[in-house]
């Protein structure tokens, strides 16, 4: 199955076209300078605020993913991974005042080891099946949380005030060193995933995934590659929830393990597309604005059921995620999306760039959600300079043979 | 030309979609500033805050909502506040600490506020008041007890509880008991988690809380157990009580803890002797029935002499129980929690006034010089001491039905003692 | 002495209530293989509901329930129409319903907001009633929620063991086609399932109102209790639901008198993992043997 799907390794996608570098880097660059250009202190802009809590659930939900995707292992342990790093940076700052570019990585060290120590007991269990370990993780994130309430050395349940933490001066103000720091790890996250998901050790949780069993006999080093996978996955997690502790400066038990970032992330994971990196890059960047542009409405309610809504409509109808619908449909997703973006600018109801982002992911999502047969229909004929559609439908492992086209029209 | 405009027709459904979400959405997005009209002096001061209005803070934050509402109100038909009108942009924080903050960070941040004043809630304003000291915002907050961690320069707390809160709080209270007729002899502790009630029984890094002061006074601590924020199963919690049988039950409880103890200790068949409460609601613990008379807890204001003489009194007094009752609160009389919220505000426009100016460096100097007037009294901030001034907390209890200041006796209501 | 057996009187009803609430999770998981996560929701929902009764329109919550019952079994019902029409494995309808359970949770915070409601004394008088036996105390509604824990449970047993509507329902989990072979109409067979978990739903969120306040994410504490008894009784098993609920229950009530209260919430987690890692198939047999999941 794997083998014809557009997640195929094939020439195209296992080294990166120049445009696909240039693109990035453009983006990445774009990104970079934008809390100098912003700002800083009382003038210091929202959007690198905003921007920091996409780069947080960026990291969050890919490191999940790595695991969790790519080896089809639900773990619902992400917040004690998560909270292992917040209450590392907690327990530094207070008694050691560390400075946070040392407490990121130690961070994700205690939460990697965390994982790797839990992985060991659990994936030695011969009957482990996926529910078995969803469960267990639930646990392990559960129960992390009550440890924290009650050990008076880690929290004692009444919270911890964090303090001034220091960190170097050229980073600027505290919301631009956030801004810079979660941006590093985001991408060395996404890097990392990329990385994973186009090597060896990819095929092999991609071989798990599909059947364990089959896979192990075939000689796939499961047991090491998953052990592998779920460190890896948690050490981000936990190096992230380190820096993360910063923005939430009084920390309990609650926020650090709470069930937020564990549901979310798989909300997020799953509705971008767990099989491919870019999955949760999508679906952490738009359910996060989505989110973002509700709460600035007052409607949090109406956020969850959205999300609530957009989890169940594309588990049941599009199981892969968003992702593979966008590699089908590529064209059609950008242009919908620069529509909304024309009409949002030009009726004035943007009244910021992430508005005006949030619209056009939307409309993205909307063009996505399109049953196969409508679409179909409407983008019959395509003219010629849509060819990278053709390209990616022709791959498409349940694309419709040739529909024929209409003779004498322009192609 | 067939299929480019087959493809228009999808973009056109697209559009069609949006427009209509949008003229859904209309009159929606608060992201703009529209105070920006330059050169008009007419234009209002925007304060933003969070409060909590739901979740299990909600019983005592929507009496700080009503009070702050009123004071508004007031000042705006006074001419406002530098001739200006003032416009309250309050938020939902719903009890949780790290709402609080993020909403402060849109408040500052997006839609860019002139002045903020501090939420409910120790919790959050601890959290909260990070992110002033980010943007170094004046920070004047209403019911923050963790003085130790207040180190800010520009925060100025309005909970009068003095810099070893902990101690001095825990004092005033067993002095209180101690000249009761009947003194109780064995104290049974029952806290919650919430950091302002941990605090204040554990103490901090040398200051002694409640637990400590109760045996130098020479109390028997019969009991001590920790119970969450939220926490609505009180049966195990209740039976432990009635075992101890303390002579006096010290709960260090939020908004309706103490209802919900009662509640259970009735149904085991037990009734204490004395029980203290620390933050309770006042006006559920009036509707507990007859087990919970005799209750106490700390206040800082009253509306009986000698608080109705200070500064904005008559106002507070005259001004919130009507808007209380419109609000749905079932106990209208202004106490602590609305004393405390007019406070805020009326040091807020102190410092404003003092200086003449929304410059948060200049408001910091003008109230760190100057005394502020308020219902709780006159209040020098002393920066030597985090901006803290002494402990002005009383003690008041339910008698017949009613709350009564009972201790110190400068401040008792028509001579009442504690029972 | 005394004290303990209290403990163990407490323990035991309150694990009643776990069983009740754990119910609807089990059938559905072992039998029809739909993890509802929604379950968690669906109580809250009842619980809700009966508190609206209750509070506002001053009906008895014991009467309640009687109105509430039969929706808890059309939702169970409907429940089981929808995820049988999608198709999903196991995990897939624990995301589905996962989503489910985002939208109805949020659905509650914004009719019934986030505040703690409960019913009042005036309408609950239930709440303060016990029966005081020698020096032990039986709460009234805990002893209730025991019984009807009981009722379901080994009504579950009788109708899954005994019946020959039961021997179907296995049977079609086991093989569907060959039991479809034999004349067993699956759908009916799941529907029935899928009602009397909903029932569960129902009563359990009914004596949940009558006993605790309720806030919308107070779902999510009861998720480490009832996984706990769901595993620890075996897939499926209604019997060894309310055994090792009971046991759970028991844990708990002797952590919280003899320990801390709050650690009493690590015990059902402490039993959850150390199930786990010992016997992941439950203390209890469950009830249907299916090779891989």
């Amino acid at each position: 199955m794997t083998s014809t799907g557009p997640l195929a390794p094939s020439p195209l996608t296992r080294r990166p076209t120049a445009i696909k570098l240039a693109a990035a880097a453009a983006v990445l660059a774009v990104l970079a300078l934008l809390p100098v250009i912003e700002g800083t202190g009382r003038n210091s802009s929202y959007l690198i605020v905003y921007l920091y809590f996409v780069f947080f659930w960026v990291t969050q939900s890919t490191s999940w993913n790595i695991f969790s995707g790519y080896a089809g292992y639900f773990s619902f342990a992400q917040g004690a991974f998560y909270g292992a790093g917040v209450y590392t940076t907690v327990l530094l700052v207070e008694h050691l005042h560390m400075s946070i570019l040392l407490i990121i990585p130690i961070g994700g060290l205690v939460a990697g080891l965390t994982a790797l120590l839990t992985g060991l007991i659990v994936f030695g269990i011969r009957s482990l099946s996926g529910e078995i370990f969803a469960l267990f993780s639930l646990s392990l994130g559960l129960g992390f949380g009550v440890l924290a309430n009650n050990v008076n050395a880690i929290d004692g349940g009444s919270g911890r005030v964090l303090g001034q933490v220091s960190y170097p001066a050229w980073l600027g103000s505290v919301n631009q060193m956030l801004y810079v720091l979660a941006l590093v790890l985001a991408v060395a996250t996404v890097f990392c995933a990329r990385a994973i998901q186009h090597s060896r050790m990819g095929y092999g949780l991609a071989a798990i995934r599909d059947d364990e069993h089959v896979g192990g006999t075939l000689g796939v080093p499961t047991l090491r590659y998953k052990l592998m996978a779920f460190s890896i996955g948690a050490m981000f997690a936990g190096a992230s929830g380190a820096l993360h502790a910063v923005l939430i400066n009084f920390v309990t038990p609650d926020a650090a393990f709470g069930q937020q970032v564990p549901f979310y992330v798989i909300v997020m994971s799953v509705i971008g597309g767990r099989r491919h990196w870019l999955g949760p890059v999508l679906g952490a960047t738009l359910i996060y604005t989505t989110n973002d542009r509700l709460t600035n409405l007052g409607m949090v309610e109406l956020n969850q059921i959205l999300v609530g809504l957009l989890l169940t409509v594309v588990v049941v109808g599009l199981r892969a995620g968003i992702v593979v619908q966008l590699f089908r449909r590529p064209a059609a997703t950008a242009v919908a999306a620069a529509v909304a973006v024309l009409i949002v600018e030009v009726t004035g109801r943007g009244g910021d760039v992430i508005t005006t982002f949030a619209w056009a992911m939307l409309s993205g999502v909307a063009i996505l959600l399109v049953p196969d047969r409508v679409y179909q229909m409407t983008v019959r004929h395509r003219p010629r300079w849509w060819r990278l559609g053709r390209l990616t439908a022709a791959r498409d492992e349940t694309a419709s043979p040739p529909k024929p086209r209409v003779s004498g029209g322009l192609r | 030309m067939l299929a480019a405009r087959r493809s228009l027709k999808l973009a056109g459904i697209a559009l069609a979609a949006s427009a209509m979400v949008l003229t859904g959405c209309a009159g929606g997005s608060s992201s703009g500033d529209n105070s920006s009209k330059h050169g008009a002096d007419k234009s209002p001061i925007r304060i933003g805050s969070t409060l909590a209005l739901t979740g299990p803070l909600a019983p005592t934050a929507i009496i700080h909502k009503v009070a702050g509402e009123q004071f508004v109100k007031q000042l705006n038909a006074n001419g406002g506040l530098l001739g200006r009108p003032v416009e309250w942009i309050v938020r939902d924080d719903e009890s949780s600490p790290e709402t609080s903050a993020s909403l402060y960070e849109r408040l500052i941040t997006q839609d860019k506020v002139d002045l903020i004043v501090g939420p409910y809630g120790t919790a959050n304003i601890s959290a909260s008041m990070q992110v002033a000291q980010r943007h170094d915002m004046v920070f004047i907050h209403n019911s923050g007890t963790l003085v130790y961690a207040y180190t800010y320069k520009n925060q100025f707390p309005l909970y009068a509880s003095g810099i070893k809160a902990s101690q001095t709080g825990a004092e005033t209270v067993f002095d209180a008991y101690a000249s009761a007729p009947n003194p109780p002899k064995t104290v049974g502790f029952v806290v919650s988690k919430f950091p302002a009630t941990n605090y204040l029984v554990y103490g901090h890094d040398g200051t002694p809380g409640a637990l400590q002061v109760a045996k130098t006074k020479g109390l028997n601590v019969v009991l001590n157990v920790q119970y969450d924020v939220g926490n609505t199963d009180w049966s195990s919690i209740a039976q432990r009580v009635k075992d101890a049988n303390p002579d006096l039950l010290f709960m260090g409880a939020t908004g309706a803890d103490g209802v919900g103890l009662l509640a259970a200790l009735q149904q085991q068949g037990w009734t204490p002797r004395h029980q203290f409460y620390q933050f309770p609601a006042p006006g559920p613990m009036l509707g507990a029935g007859k087990i919970a008379d005799g209750a106490t807890t700390v206040t800082m204001f009253e509306p009986y002499e000698p608080y109705l003489s200070n500064t904005g009194a008559q106002d507070l007094v005259k001004l919130y129980p009507p808007a209380a009752k419109v609000a749905g609160i079932q106990y209208t009389v202004p106490d602590i929690q609305a004393a405390l919220a007019w406070a805020q505000w009326q040091t807020l426009v102190a410092g404003v006034e003092g200086c003449k100016c929304l410059d948060q460096d200049k408001i910091a100097q003008t109230l760190e010089d100057t005394t502020v007037h308020t219902v709780l009294g006159d209040i020098n901030f002393d920066p030597a001491q985090h901006n803290y001034y002494g402990d002005l907390s009383a003690i008041k209890q339910i008698q017949d039905g009613k709350w009564v200041v009972v201790y110190p006796k400068d401040k008792a209501s028509n001579g009442a003692t504690i029972r | 002495m005394s004290q303990m057996v209290q403990t163990l009187i407490t323990g035991t009803l309150v694990g009643g209530l776990y069983a009740v609430f754990s119910l609807g999770l089990t059938l559905p998981w072992g039998l029809l293989r739909v993890l509802n996560f929604a379950h968690f929701a669906y109580v809250f929902l009842f619980a809700y509901i009966t508190y609206e009764l209750a509070a506002v329109h001053h009906l008895d919550p014991l009467v309640a329930l009687a109105v509430t019952i039969p929706f808890g079994a059309l939702l169970g019902i409907v429940t089981q129409a929808l995820t049988s029409k999608a198709s999903l494995d196991t995990f897939g309808t624990l995301i589905a319903t996962f989503g489910l359970f985002l939208i109805l949770q949020a659905a509650m915070s914004l009719y019934w907001t986030n505040d703690l409601v409960r019913i009042p004394l005036t309408d609950n008088p239930y709440f303060v009633r016990a029966w005081h036996v020698g020096p032990y105390t039986i709460p009234f509604v805990y002893a209730c929620a025991f019984a009807s824990a009981v009722v379901l449970c080994v009504g579950s047993y009788f109708l899954l063991e005994r019946s020959y509507t039961g021997k179907a329902i296995r049977a079609a989990v086991q093989d569907p086609q060959i039991a479809a072979a034999f004349g067993v109409n699956r759908v009916r067979v799941s529907y029935l399932i899928a009602g009397v978990a909903g029932t569960s739903a129902a009563v359990a969120g009914g004596f949940l109102a009558m006993l605790f306040a309720l806030t919308p994410s107070g779902a999510q504490g009861w998720v480490a209790v009832v996984f706990a008894s769901v595993l620890l009784g075996g897939l499926g098993n209604p019997r060894g639901t309310l055994g090792a609920a009971i046991i759970v229950g028991v844990a708990e009530a002797m952590t919280q008198r003899y320990v801390d209260p709050t650690l009493a919430k690590l015990t059902p987690l402490a039993l959850l993992i150390v199930m786990l890692l010992v016997r992941p198939t439950g203390l209890f047999r469950p009830a249907v043997r299916i090779g891989q999941t």
